[in-house]
């Protein structure tokens, strides 16, 4: 038995839970146990979130728009460039859903350019944590980070805590190993993948999400309740 | 083989895009990247198909028919798309030519039934035609 490592930070609660919120109705709509992984992101998109999902030609928009959104009007527009940049494409998709569900009320349109002069915005930050949190679930990202580090680490609890500290066999099998692993069974980039490491922490009290190692997935109810626990 | 029902009898090529994307979505459980590569096709050119901004090749059509697993006549429907059949008779002579267009004309609208009636008559006329040739 070994023990979670992560907790999320206080301030992203309100993404994390909007994510979690869009996860669990998928799953309950599609009538699922466990959540796939990777997360098929356009397939919930279309059928159990209702939303117009379409691949367009953005180039009209400006050379950098890489996905637009109307979230008044529940559609999502990703530029035909990334169809076949698994990683981008998906992140995209979900960083679209984040303004579909998080900015309802603030604008009717959302275009979003690979530039990062409007990724400083505060509300591009959040469609990328609501992006990485929807790709990426904790309890999900808990529990593949326990599957693969058990292989490789005799104490897969204190893995994170000694690539922290700046161990080097510790980074080198992060880096060389783990987070490989974890972009593709997450269908990420690996920059994404860093990014939700940077999302989250190392509990300084007792384990947020206690789990066992070598497990592939979480019961959906078992996840619901590890939720209820934060 | 059960008949399948004809759902879109009229051309509307948004309607008829609208009836694939809820089968694709709702029925086949599949992304638009996913049947573009079942079709080997771009999923931007799908995705204009199913938002009405353009209309399949007679090629692309036949394989949408299978891969969307929807009847062809509702797609041709659908997308104003005539089977070659219709023009190829229209113009193999001159009395079809002139014929043939007339008899749309008054056949429009007629019923599923109405149209199994008048088939039914055809195949009565062609087969007499046949056996009173030497």
């Amino acid at each position: 038995m070994t023990t979670a490592a992560f907790q999320l930070w206080p301030t992203m609660r309100r993404i994390e839970r909007a994510a979690w919120s869009a996860i669990l109705r998928c799953t309950k709509a599609k009538k699922l146990k466990t959540i796939p992984l990777p997360i098929p992101v356009e397939e919930w998109i279309e059928g159990p979130l209702g939303i117009q999902f379409t691949i367009a030609d953005l180039s009209h928009l400006g050379p950098n728009v890489l996905g637009t959104s109307r979230p008044r009007d529940r559609e999502i527009q990703i530029s035909q460039t990334l169809v076949d940049q698994e990683g981008r494409f998906r992140f995209t998709a979900s960083h679209e859903l984040g303004h579909v569900l998080l900015h309802e009320r603030i604008s009717s349109d959302f275009r979003d350019f690979d530039d990062a002069d409007f990724m400083e915005r505060r509300i591009e930050r959040e469609a990328d944590r609501f992006a990485a949190a929807f790709l990426m679930p904790i309890p999900a990202l808990c529990a593949e980070f326990a599957n693969v580090s058990a292989t490789l680490w005799s104490d897969p609890s204190s893995l994170l805590t000694a690539v922290t500290r700046g161990d080097a066999p510790a980074m080198r099998i992060f880096r060389a190993s783990i987070l490989p692993h974890l972009t593709k069974r997450f269908g990420v980039s690996l920059s994404a993948a860093l990014r939700r490491f940077s999302d989250v922490q190392l509990p300084t009290g007792e384990p947020a999400l206690p789990f066992e190692a070598g497990i592939e997935f979480l019961p959906v109810e078992q996840l619901k309740e590890a939720t209820r626990r934060r | 083989m059960a008949k399948r029902t004809v759902r879109s009898p009229k051309k509307d090529p948004a309607s008829i895009g609208e009836r694939l994307r809820t089968q694709r979505v709702e029925v086949l459980g599949k992304s638009i990247r996913d049947i573009a590569k079942l079709l080997a096709s771009a999923p931007i050119h799908l995705s204009d198909i199913e938002t009405g901004r353009r209309a399949p090749s007679e090629e692309l059509l036949l394989k949408m028919a299978k891969v969307y697993d929807l009847p062809e006549a509702e797609l041709r429907a659908g997308f104003g798309k005539p089977h070659s059949v219709v023009a190829e008779v229209a113009s193999e002579s001159t009395v079809a030519a002139e014929k043939v267009p007339e008899f749309l004309r008054t056949a429009r609208g007629l019923s599923a039934e109405q149209w199994d009636k008048l088939i039914k008559q055809a195949k009565k006329v062609s087969a007499e035609e046949k056996d009173a040739k030497p």
